[in-house]
């Protein structure tokens, strides 16, 4: 052994016997946790693959040791350490990993996303650099409830060359956020040498980019780790803001099981294997008369007795039941389809003063975001644009006179940084906020698709529905002469990732009730709205539909998964959303001259979607035409076509017809883009074309 | 008692050849201890020990081809019985 550690008395005796014991104790406890875990695997217990961390304790330990119990972890693929070192039950852990009822998340987790909310560990993230988003979120919260709670961040040298590490951040670094970013750079990422892909291989000099502290520090010595940690957590605590820690280390085993590291040499890892850092701070200990050789004895040997119970208790413990997987609750804390009846036509204003509560959609989705924000202390708003003073109060205008009623710590400016936008949200939501994140265009929702498909959607599943993500993505849709990449109406993708649930709001009175739903309800929400019918004061939009209704200055709600029924009908049922709603509704009038009576729905929410509402209404029509402005092929009106063929097929007059924007990205000038949207003739021909199937003649 | 089972060693293969024991019915071993080699159609691998313990039993001798999970040895406490 060589022993590259350093130490002096001094540091030694702050530190303490029983901490010092404690260190070797859970160094020990994690090897042979993962050797274990190693030999059961290869004997065929273990299902799945496994990511380990052999050589590596020394840096979980050493921070974790000046975290507290309420401080939180983020960790990776490779979280064995992380989970042991911050408190977690090794059979808890042990269990997860064999797949067990008793496994931390239920089996649901397993290996690579061992968590536990209750000892502040998030079930750990998987795509590289995932938890550098969510980090800050989870610091933003204790920073904004004024508790002196810190983050620590765990990640990985590659994690540093993805966007996510710029954004996570540089945000936490911006707003002083209470993080310590732990990089524990074993110099692989998985067979790939980090020099190989990074010029500059000084991860710490990575802190000076972002103005905030940095140190590379020996991530063998678990002393050096330990000190480095207590530095950078009390300044945190401190309102100091983030550290950035590179903890330079080696993982013994491969990447992943399977790995035969044919791309590293023997030397090589013997050399790191000389500095391993369990000897070493054995023989610190031993050496400095701190610790008799017998107690290092003892400490060693009860460290393998948990494992060996640890080991014991998942193999005898019940394998996670399959209907656990299926349990509603498991994916959303407020689960379950709307049960009552749709709501109907809009109501008129009951008001002698004409025009006193007819609100632009705009108006009332203020109102709405006011009187929740005076309502709940821990709605926050998050964006960019969102509360300069003199600035836009958001990308249309909805925010205007937000952040001087409530402060700009709760009407949040951010930098333009969609993926810390969405990890903030997400971890802020987490521990205790209700966040209402904005990105401007849903455009751009792209950006930060593995916070809101990977994150958003997937924790509360994978933590075995032990935390809830009330967060609320309010988003324009639609295409308002901006060219390709500010007009997309994206809510389809989000109807195929279990997780999220999806508002569409095509009408003020809407805006205000789903607005307020939306916040109050446990999990993540994706609102979208549509720029030709805000009726915004200081932006009207070229070809807005003026959608002014009525709406109550009262306190309500729209229920979750209500459709809503604008025009009764009888010959075919129309469902739509946005424009193409009021499309329909003007049709509907057109028709009635022709004697073609058309019912006409808005579904309002995609998911959970209103099938009943539907079905009820196909049954009693026989027809139905799907419209709207996302794109045709695999747009949201093709679920619907597939649902209703299989539920009522014997009783379609007429096959289900879709009318969406053709599929070629949207282009600028108006008259290319009308040539692309769909149009109120197409689908007037195509609710004639229903209606009179077989018989239809198009006419000229 | 520990089973001690043949090893699934590749994506392609079901199957191990034991080349050689290490390890003779009696011996105390501790746990990540060579036991055998194993040879299949891609390597030659040692298999480790589980736990420490004892070899009580080598039920496969060397020289022979067996599928992946079948019982090659039973490694345990010198008391504990040895199953049939």
């Amino acid at each position: 052994m060589t022993r590259t550690m350093t130490f002096d008395d001094d540091v030694l005796k702050t530190l303490g016997k029983q901490e010092s014991i404690e260190l070797l104790h859970l160094m020990v406890l994690i090897r042979q946790f993962e050797q274990t875990v190693y030999l059961r695997y290869l004997q065929g217990e273990i299902p799945g693959t496994l990511h380990q961390c052999q050589g590596q304790e020394a840096v979980a330990v050493g921070v974790c040791s000046v975290l507290e119990s309420t401080d939180w972890i983020t960790s990776t693929h490779r979280p064995h350490g992380h989970a042991l070192a911050k408190g977690m039950d090794p059979a808890a852990a042990m269990a997860e990993i064999y797949g067990r009822e008793t496994g931390c998340l239920g089996g649901r987790g397993g290996s690579m996303h061992l968590g536990d909310p209750d000892i502040g560990m998030l079930p750990s993230v998987a795509i590289v650099g995932g938890g550098v988003t969510l980090a800050p979120g989870l610091a933003f919260a204790m920073q904004t409830q004024g508790s002196s709670g810190v983050v620590a961040c765990f990640f990985g040298d590659g994690a540093v060359n993805e966007g996510a590490f710029h954004e996570g951040v540089n945000f936490a670094a911006v707003k002083k956020l209470p993080v310590i970013f732990v990089c524990e750079n074993n110099s692989y990422g998985a067979s790939t040498p980090f020099y190989e892909t990074t010029l500059n291989t000084d991860i710490a000099s990575r802190g000076a980019a972002y103005g905030i502290p940095s140190e590379s520090v020996d991530g063998m010595n678990v002393l050096a780790v330990r000190t480095a940690a207590e530095r950078a957590v009390a300044r945190a605590r401190d309102g100091g803001g983030p550290t950035l820690l590179e903890c330079r280390t080696y993982r013994y085993v491969g990447h992943s099981r399977g790995d035969a590291r044919g791309y590293r040499s023997k030397d090589e890892e013997a050399q790191w294997e000389e500095r391993d850092p369990i000897e070493q701070w054995k023989s610190v200990l031993l050496d400095s008369g701190l610790v008799a050789a017998d107690e290092v004895d003892e400490t060693i040997k009860s460290a393998k007795a948990v494992v060996k119970e640890a080991l014991k208790s998942a193999q005898n413990a019940p394998k996670a039941a399959g209907h656990t997987a299926l349990e509603p609750t498991a994916i959303f804390a407020a689960p379950g389809e709307y049960e009552g009846e749709p709501a109907g036509p809009l109501e008129e204003d009951p008001s002698t003063h004409e025009d006193d509560r007819r609100l632009s959609i705009a108006e009332a989705l203020r109102e709405g975001i006011q009187e929740e924000m005076l309502r709940d202390s821990s709605v926050v708003l998050l964006g960019e644009d969102v509360g300069v003073p003199g600035g836009f109060g958001g990308a249309f205008g909805i925010y205007l006179g937000l952040s001087e009623e409530f402060g700009r710590a709760r009407v949040v400016d951010t930098p333009i940084s969609e993926k810390a936008i969405m990890g903030v949200a997400i971890g802020g939501a987490i521990a205790g906020l209700k966040t209402l994140p904005d990105l401007q265009y849903a455009d751009f929702i792209f950006e930060s698709m593995d916070e809101l498909v990977n994150e958003a959607a997937k924790l509360r599943y994978m933590s075995g529905g032990r935390i809830s993500i009330p967060t609320v993505l309010r988003s324009p849709v639609g295409a308002s002469q901006r060219g390709a990449q500010h007009a997309q109406c994206p809510e389809s993708f989000f109807l195929h990732v279990p997780g999220l649930k999806v508002l569409c709001i095509s009408d003020p009175f809407t805006a205000k009730g789903g607005i307020k739903a939306s916040l109050r309800d446990p999990d993540p929400v994706l609102v979208f709205e549509h720029k030709l019918l805000y009726g915004a004061a200081k932006r009207q939009e070229a070809g807005s539909i003026d959608s002014r209704a009525y709406v109550p200055p009262d306190d309500y709600e729209i229920p979750v998964g209500q459709a809503r029924i604008r025009r009764r009908g009888k010959d075919v049922t129309v469902v739509a959303t946005f424009t193409e709603l009021y499309d329909a509704l003007s049709v509907a009038d057109d028709l009635a001259n022709d004697g073609i009576s058309v019912e006409v729905i808005d579904p309002v929410w995609l998911a959970p979607f209103p099938w009943e509402t539907i079905f009820e209404s196909v049954e009693r029509t026989g027809r139905l035409v799907v419209a709207h402005e996302a794109h045709r092929t695999g747009g949201w009106g093709a679920e619907v076509a597939a649902r209703v063929s299989e539920r009522l097929h014997g009783r379609l007059k007429a096959p289900v017809l879709r009318l969406g924007s053709a599929d070629v990205p949207m282009p600028f000038a108006p008259w290319l883009e009308a040539a692309v949207l769909p149009s109120k003739d197409q689908l007037t021909e195509m609710i004639r074309h229903s209606a009179q199937w077989p018989h239809h003649i198009a006419s000229s | 008692m520990e089973e001690i089972l043949m090893p699934k060693l590749g994506q392609t293969t079901d199957e191990g050849y034991i080349e050689a024991w290490h390890v003779s019915e009696g011996d105390e071993v501790e746990m990540g201890q060579p036991l055998f080699i194993v040879e299949t159609d891609k390597a030659q691998t040692d298999v480790e020990c589980v736990a420490d313990g004892v070899v009580r039993k080598i039920v496969v001798p060397a020289g022979e081809t067996v599928p992946a999970g079948t019982v090659i040895a039973y490694v345990g406490e010198i008391d504990e019985e040895v199953p049939e």
